[in-house]
């Protein structure tokens, strides 16, 4: 069950953040309830501190070793979180 | 509270390398005094590390670094560049250059928000990257 999201970027306060924001949004688009959402910087990357981390692109191999995690290519998009949650869900519950 | 001023906003011709960009944009806020001049340093060695990060979307890149990586106070430099600069690692370059001295956790979130909501139209990104001078491109940002 995911339950904790982490949206994370290098220092934990621009990229995170933005991400984050766009997340809550996503997820109330989605109907989704009850799922805390935080950011964080790559330093609070462990297993065990999220369900499912999401950070930029680039950072998915960082944040396997976490755990379970989504890439974007567009931070700002709400459409591209949204679709790749929805996704993430319902893997999730399958 | 008011995180832009006018004279932080500038359009650029071109930078050399990313890094080049990244310390151009950097410079209103260093000569603000709102960033030690080590701020830009930490924004590189970040991307060196971590790769970048910072590019948020297609044409849009966030150069931001930690408080403790010599931030003084809270604020935003818009910075605009005539020419595509390109990050390794990163398949689209970017153009616009959003960057953020924070000096705490909190204080810029307002700001960044509503930075995020409007560059989340890309026909409004479109158009802003089209800025023809700096009053323009200062219009699109100021209620941030």
């Amino acid at each position: 069950m995911i339950k904790k999201i982490m949206c994370f970027c290098g220092s934990g306060l621009g990229t995170s953040f933005v991400m984050e924001m766009n997340a809550k949004k996503a997820l109330k688009n989605l109907g989704i309830e009850g799922v805390k959402v935080e950011h964080s910087t790559i330093d609070d990357v462990v297993p065990g501190a999220a369900d499912l981390f999401v950070c930029s692109a680039d950072l998915v191999p960082n944040a396997q070793k976490a755990g379970k995690a989504i890439g974007l290519n567009n931070m700002v998009s709400i459409k591209e979180i949204e679709e790749k949650l929805k996704a993430a869900f319902e893997e999730d519950q399958a | 509270m008011k995180l832009l001023k006018q004279e932080n906003v500038q359009i650029c011709e071109k930078a050399d390398d990313w890094r080049d960009a990244v310390k151009i944009s950097v410079l209103p806020l260093e000569r603000g005094g709102y960033v030690e001049s080590r701020y830009k340093d930490g924004i590189i060695e970040n991307i060196e590390k971590l790769g970048p990060y910072i590019v948020i979307a297609d044409h849009i890149a966030l150069p931001h670094a930690r408080p403790e990586q010599g931030a003084i106070e809270t604020q935003i430099s818009i910075t605009l560049f005539r020419q595509d600069v390109e990050f390794e690692g990163r398949e689209t370059p970017a153009r616009l250059f959003v960057t953020l001295a924070a000096k705490d956790n909190e204080k810029h979130l307002d700001a960044l928000s509503k930075i995020s909501e409007l560059l989340s139209d890309e026909e409004v990104v479109e158009q802003i990257l089209e800025s023809p001078d700096e009053q323009i491109l200062y219009q699109y940002f100021e209620t941030i």
